[in-house]
């Protein structure tokens, strides 16, 4: 029979018991029996009062194993030797003296009555066999167990006999274990490389959160070989499958987590206690830690899936590439549930890593782009800006008018050099900022308007209401509107009379200017003033403002909504 | 001499209204300011006007729109503006002058003795003639032109495919945006003197000028030596050898 495979999928059940006999074929039914004999490690005795265990039974083995001091008989059929050297490679929760043919061969810490007087033994042990105890035929493994230590419903049980070629390198680690401990290395270090990229950007926290789904993966395998790596006494099972089940927890949660936030789902918090209380909620549906670990990783990727498909859904960005990289995940755990903690789930995490890594260089990618972009409308706006205000049209007017004022009323036209200075003065002063507050721009539109009233010999008035100190707003917006007003007064007779009011609404302020004069030109609606209103409030308020304007009570009435 | 103003900023059109005032008190019968565009055509419909100054914010889409309704006037136009670098254009369309903004007083009163004392610039820039038709203004290149000759207060502009356009200037008006090519040959014509073959002198001192298509306009008397020495000069075209000569 093929125990490697049954193996597998025992383990799935909870409790495990493995006979395997990679050289030698055991010998069924395994017999075991409480109480303690030494006689019992003879190669023949009377086995009529013993039992037969059944590795396919979850109730026999743990009778087999009651924790308490009894023997285990084994039988081995040998083939003629190979002339290679061979291990006894035993694996199991307890404490044993080895007979092999009635012959003690080895012991694994003490057996005993009680507690007290146990030595836990090694939970795997591979022990050196002289070729003269192999010859063809029949052969008895005795041993005499105890496992007072042992939580019997915790870590499941676990047996395994075999006889193995011997180790060629004392020490040596197998192929799995090297592939492990390579992927150990790399998420390892990938972890670290995401904390010191952290460091030097801290605005991303994604990366801050893949590096700790690195180092829990990490910690993850670490558990997971500690056991091929280093080994431990029996006790130390329970507590390596605990950190594994909590390991995973994390894992889940980490990876589900950063989904969520990379998707930008509004439900963190919800996903964060809902998966908490499934993951805690494993103890109902497995005994044993190994278990509650596959439960917990099978509710991880379960959760993951969900989230990207809902991701594709809505055509997030980077949803596909998330979903390539978890399909192995999915796919691995479905096909080899028993086996995918303890191999695969490494490679496919690699695998779902590279894929996390590639979406998170897209979107820094993206950004960058987005990023240099708005500089360029940054530099775009403050160019404008100052263009419209040494335009031709405004210069060259202002300083006819000041060349009127000089040749006329000489003390005017001094006035009027102030005002335009000062006019001047305002805009190298805020061309640059993404903001100013509204004291400025209130300022800086008196100081136009003063400037106006010289160069056109009128007066100009500007009220307001309910505006709210302190409060920002895109440089020269309001100024702007003003100009386009002044420059569509048309004449007009006694003061004109600008109004700024701000709105306060549920969702957002709303700031209105009312300009007297008659509907403004399509020239002036579809304008470069406009346009630069427009693009400074894309700029500060992306996608969150609504600019209106239109005829309202013989004045020309704009509105600017800011949703907060 | 009748002058309207267009110009929306009050403290340059006083600016403007004062110097003219200031200046040409004697030849000044009256002057108008309006503010824009729609005023201003409404005047000129009501009112004979001899000189518009003319504000144009040629940055706007419909600013050459404008010009040539005015250059297609029978008023002389000069443009005051803020964009000097428009100034080449405007004078392709026909306009007498261009001041450009801010403008001193010397300036302003040289642009204005060329409106007062009859004389365009020594080398015009006119490439086109506008024309007013019902609805719409054309646009004439002057090459395509024969000869234009006076029809009251009007002008006969002859094209060389022999249609006649009438344009709302006078000949002496136009004659002060025509560039050098064109020349005043008789008190009621101008002649395009790209397309001149010959003179022909007839008896009594009387002379012919023929242009394309044999036709032949008469030379006054007084200009007949004048034309000859700048034809003998050898400024006009000659498209062939001896084909723009004297011929008795």
């Amino acid at each position: 029979m093929n125990l490697e495979c049954y193996l597998m999928r025992i383990r799935w059940l909870a409790i495990v018991l493995a006979c395997s006999c990679g050289y030698a074929q055991i010998i069924e039914p395994i017999l075991y029996r409480t109480g303690d004999d030494l006689a019992w490690a003879a190669d023949e005795i009377d086995e009529s009062d013993w039992q037969a265990m059944d590795i396919r039974d979850q109730d026999s083995i743990l009778q087999a194993f009651p924790g308490e001091l009894s023997w285990i008989r084994v039988r081995f059929d040998l083939p003629a030797d190979d002339g290679s050297a061979k291990d006894l490679c035993l694996t199991m929760v307890a404490a044993a003296d080895i007979y092999w043919d009635g012959r003690l061969v080895a012991q694994n810490g003490r057996p005993a009555i009680d507690r007290e007087n146990e030595i836990a033994g090694l939970i795997d042990r591979r022990i050196p066999m002289p070729k003269n105890l192999l010859q063809e035929g029949t052969h008895t493994l005795a041993m005499r167990v105890s496992s007072h230590n042992r939580k019997k419903n915790r870590a499941g049980f676990v047996f395994y006999a075999a006889l193995q070629e011997a180790a060629q390198v004392p020490g040596a680690i197998s192929t799995p274990t090297f592939i492990r401990v390579l992927a150990m290395g790399m998420v390892f270090l990938a972890g670290i490389t995401f904390f010191l990229i952290y460091g030097f950007n801290r605005q991303r926290s994604s990366l801050f959160w893949m590096g700790t789904l690195c180092l829990i993966v990490f910690a993850l395998v670490l558990a997971e070989s500690w056991r091929s790596l280093f080994g431990y006494p029996y006790p130390f099972h329970t507590l390596r499958l605990l950190f594994v089940a909590l390991l995973t927890g994390l894992f889940g949660l980490n990876l589900n987590l950063l989904l969520a936030a990379r998707f930008r789902f509004p439900w963190p918090r919800s996903l964060l206690a809902g998966l908490t209380l499934c993951f805690l909620s494993t103890p109902v549906f497995s005994e044993t830690y190994d278990g509650r670990s596959m439960l917990i990783m099978n509710m991880t990727l379960a959760a993951a899936l969900v989230q990207t498909i809902r991701a594709i859904w809505l055509k997030r960005p980077n949803s596909s590439i998330t979903i390539i990289g978890l399909l192995p995940c999915v796919a691995l755990s479905v096909i080899d549930p028993g086996g995918f903690m303890d191999h695969s789930f490494f490679l496919a995490f690699a695998f779902l890593l590279v894929c996390l890594l590639a979406a998170l260089a897209w979107t820094m990618r993206v950004e960058r782009l987005a990023l240099e972009q708005s500089r360029l409308d940054a530099a775009r706006l403050e160019c404008q800006l100052l263009k419209k205000s040494i335009q031709p049209h405004f210069m060259m007017n202002t300083l006819t008018s000041l060349m009127e004022w000089l040749e006329q009323e000489p003390a005017k036209a001094a006035l009027m050099v102030e005002a335009l200075a000062c006019d001047i003065r305002f805009l190298t002063e805020v061309s640059a900022a993404k903001s100013i507050p509204i004291e400025k721009e209130l300022a800086m539109c008196r100081s136009h308007l003063k400037l106006m009233a010289y160069r056109n010999d009128e007066d100009y008035e500007l009220e307001t209401e309910g505006l709210v100190e302190h409060e920002s707003l895109p440089p020269a917006i309001i100024l702007t509107l003003i100009e386009n007003g002044i420059s569509h007064s048309n004449g007009s007779t006694g003061a004109m009379r600008f109004k700024l009011m701000r709105e306060a609404g549920l969702k957002g302020r709303t700031y209105v200017v009312d300009a007297p004069g008659r509907v403004q030109t399509q020239e002036i609606v579809d304008g470069t003033g406009i346009k630069y209103i427009k693009a400074r409030l894309q700029e500060s308020y992306p996608g969150k403002w609504l600019f209106l304007h239109g005829p309202k009570l013989g004045a020309w009435q704009t509105r600017i909504e800011i949703r907060s | 001499m009748r002058v309207l103003v267009v110009e929306d900023e009050a403290v340059v059109a006083r600016r403007i209204v004062r110097l003219t005032q200031k200046n040409f008190a004697k030849e000044l019968e009256s002057i108008r300011v309006v503010a824009d565009l729609t005023d201003a055509r409404e005047l000129v419909s009501k009112h004979p006007i001899d000189l518009v100054f003319l504000d144009l914010n040629l940055n706007g889409e419909n600013g050459f729109e404008l010009l040539k309704d005015a250059a297609a006037g029978a008023y002389h136009t000069i443009v005051v503006s803020a964009y000097t670098d428009k100034a080449i254009d405007a004078f392709e369309y026909g306009v007498l002058d261009f001041i450009a903004k801010p403008f001193g007083e010397d300036r302003f009163v040289a642009s204005l003795k060329r409106f007062t004392q009859g004389r365009g610039l020594a080398d015009h820039n006119t490439r086109q003639l506008a024309i007013a038709k019902i609805g719409c203004i054309e646009l004439v290149s002057l090459e395509d032109i024969a000869w234009i000759k006076a029809a009251g207060p009007y002008s006969d502009v002859v094209l060389l495919d022999g249609r006649i356009e009438l344009h709302h200037k006078s000949l002496d008006r136009l004659n002060q945006i025509l560039p050098a090519t064109f020349k005043r040959i008789h008190r009621s014509y101008v002649a395009n003197m790209a397309h001149a073959i010959r003179i022909h002198v007839k008896g009594g001192s009387q002379y012919e000028l023929e242009v394309l298509n044999r036709k032949r306009l008469p030379i006054g008397r007084s200009r007949y030596k004048e034309l000859r020495q700048w034809m003998e000069e050898g400024q006009a075209m000659q498209p062939t050898r001896g084909s723009a000569s004297v011929a008795n």
